[in-house]
């Protein structure tokens, strides 16, 4: 589930589609005024998946509407949701810190305006049968991703923090293939992936003994961000933030469900995308559940250190060259009390 | 014994399909292909069976964005084939574009689209437009160009106007043309359509592209049949239509076939 990075690639692009359509957006919302609803869109990032549980449980049992919004669910391919909330197309959308920044600098104003996942759930991981027992061995093993900037600098990093040789490691650009059948012909010897997801996949539903070398375990080497987030435009703060109150309460409300009955984000998951994997939805929500939030209030919210910190690993690695203040790029004012 | 003539039409594919799908399903079987990497057949006709109950929605969204784009297509390659065939000041301002159309790769261009025109069915049709308008409006207009010169001459003499050339000569000599376009342009409507599909929205490319992403290849083989039998059904619909309004065609092969 590492669909992640072929954004940043177009952050670029995007950054000078932002700045030909100034601040016209076209949105749809109206004022959320009692009695009348407010018609407001997000975007997903990927495929429905159970990051996206507390969204797809509000629209469903009704929060949404209590709160008088009319929400529609819009999956795109892998461009992500940034373009489209920057294009006026969508009010709100799923997105991750490594491309919030990079859009940012670029001038895109998009705002976090919730954490989904409290930390980085991403792993590095490959067959158990490539020797691989911590971060320096991936020395002379081959990284299949998209070859994004941000692949090399963390793959790096790791290995460098483990006493490895970081140019050892060997990048194939494989793009968005079946990691499986690459691991199976030897085209790769790891991958990056979320753990919710793609391991579930691999390990517990496929059978493949696997090495996972978990981000957060190595905090003293590579900072946690949030991945996936939340996020709207500087704009439809300014213009609607009862809107993103209303949006964000109900969602919460969603994710607490998530939370205390991952059962019925399966339900609701399986219900809006019924060509998915009913077993791989059923063992991610289990994992989830646990770590949305460390407790039920305290979902979405964000916390500067981290923003700041993972902002200043992306500039280090040359992702970034502007300085950001990173305190604009996040909040929690909207979050439910 | 004589055998019918749809029979003789339909018993030579059918025989290819069905050697194809048993040395399919014998070759999965006897070398233990992974259901991940290519399911046998009769496995993708248990996934077409699971799913079906979700399939009609899909079917609908993504021939509602076809149909519309390919009559769109079609009428737009039309206007573009009169403007081409009646001045050549036109056909010289207009040609180069139309070929500078075709050189964008739609995966350039399909996300773009999404992002200018929003989640809707607008941007799939679009692609679909911009798919069949092209060899509709080559075929006709080379078509009208190419009407026979004393046709033409004849109705003039009789004092016939510019207009009633076209409406009367031009016209029903470039129709075969503006078919044949049309029926190599439904052939990609479809895909097309799915396509843009993938980059945002619904339909059949969400199914697909959600079941890929669950590692259901079974699935994603259902929705590659579906999008083949669509294709086939809407060329069978364009050739019914051409066989309605140019049925000279179909005579003079009758009689050709019968020689």
């Amino acid at each position: 589930m590492k669909r992640l990075l072929r954004t940043l690639f177009s952050v670029a692009v995007l950054g000078g589609f932002a700045a030909a359509c100034g601040s016209a957006t076209k949105t749809d919302a109206k004022a959320a005024s009692p009695g009348s609803t407010a018609k407001v869109t997000i975007v997903l990032d990927w495929t429905p998946n159970t990051n996206h549980s507390g969204v797809y449980l509000a629209k469903q049992k009704g929060y949404y509407r209590n709160a008088g919004l009319d929400v529609t669910i819009i999956e795109p391919g892998d461009n992500g949701a940034l373009s489209q909330l920057a294009a006026g197309n969508a009010q709100f959308g799923f997105s991750y810190a490594e491309q919030v920044l990079p859009a940012r600098a670029e001038g895109v104003p998009v705002v976090s305006i919730a954490a989904v996942i409290q930390h980085n759930t991403s792993s590095l991981v490959g067959p158990a049968d490539r020797g691989i027992k911590g971060p320096a061995d991936l020395a002379g093993k081959t990284y299949g991703g998209f070859g994004g900037e941000l692949e090399t600098a963390l793959v790096k990093a790791l290995v460098r923090c483990d006493g490895g040789d970081p140019e050892k490691v060997k990048f194939a650009e494989v793009g968005d293939v079946d990691f499986r059948v690459g691991f199976e012909r030897k085209d790769f010897d790891f991958v990056w992936v979320f753990d919710g997801w793609d391991v579930i996949k691999l390990r517990d539903l496929g059978g493949m003994p696997l090495t996972t070398l978990a981000f957060i375990d190595h905090t003293d080497c590579i900072p946690d961000w949030y991945t996936p987030t939340l996020v709207t435009t500087e704009s439809f703060v300014a213009k609607d933030p009862q809107i993103v109150k209303a949006f964000l309460a109900a969602t919460a409300q969603g994710y607490r469900l998530a939370m205390s009955d991952p059962g019925s984000a399966v339900a609701a998951l399986t219900a809006a995308a019924p060509e998915s994997d009913p077993a791989l939805l059923a063992k991610s929500a289990a994992y989830l559940a646990t770590r949305y939030a460390e407790r039920p209030q305290l979902w979405g919210h964000q916390e500067a250190k981290v923003w700041f910190d993972f902002e200043r690993f992306l500039r280090r690695s040359g992702l970034t060259t502007k300085d950001l203040d990173t305190t604009k790029a996040f909040t929690n004012d909207f979050l439910p009390a | 014994m004589k055998i019918p003539r749809w029979l003789r039409a339909t018993i030579p594919p059918t025989i290819v399909v069905i050697l194809l799908l048993l040395s399919w399903e014998s070759w999965v079987r006897l070398q233990n292909v992974k259901p991940y990497v290519l399911p046998a057949p009769s496995r993708v006709w248990a996934a077409f069976w699971r799913v079906r109950p979700q399939l009609g929605h899909h079917l609908g969204i993504t021939l509602a964005e076809t149909s519309l784009g390919i009559v769109l297509g079609a009428a737009v390659g039309f206007v573009v084939a009169v403007a081409i065939a009646s001045s050549s000041w036109l056909r010289r301002a207009i040609e180069p574009l139309l070929l500078a159309s075709q050189t964008i790769p739609l995966i350039v261009l399909a996300p773009l689209l999404v992002l200018w025109f929003g989640f809707g069915l607008t941007p799939k049709v679009l692609v679909v437009v911009i798919i069949v308008f092209f060899p509709v409006s080559v075929a006709t207009s080379a078509a009208m160009l190419a009407t026979d010169a004393d046709q033409i001459d004849l109705v003039r003499s009789l004092g016939a106007t510019r207009f009633q050339v076209l409406r009367h000569v031009k016209l029903p000599s470039a129709l075969p043309a503006f078919f044949a376009g049309l029926r190599i342009s439904a052939t990609y409507a479809v895909a097309g359509a799915v396509y843009g599909e993938v980059i945002g929205g619904d339909g059949l490319g969400r199914f697909i592209e959600g079941s890929r992403r669950n590692s259901k290849v079974d699935q994603v083989l259902v929705g590659v049949i579906l999008i083949a039998l669509l294709s086939a059904a809407l060329l069978g619909l364009v050739q019914i239509f051409s066989r309605i309004a140019t049925p000279w065609t179909y005579l003079r092969n009758d009689n050709e076939s019968l020689n």
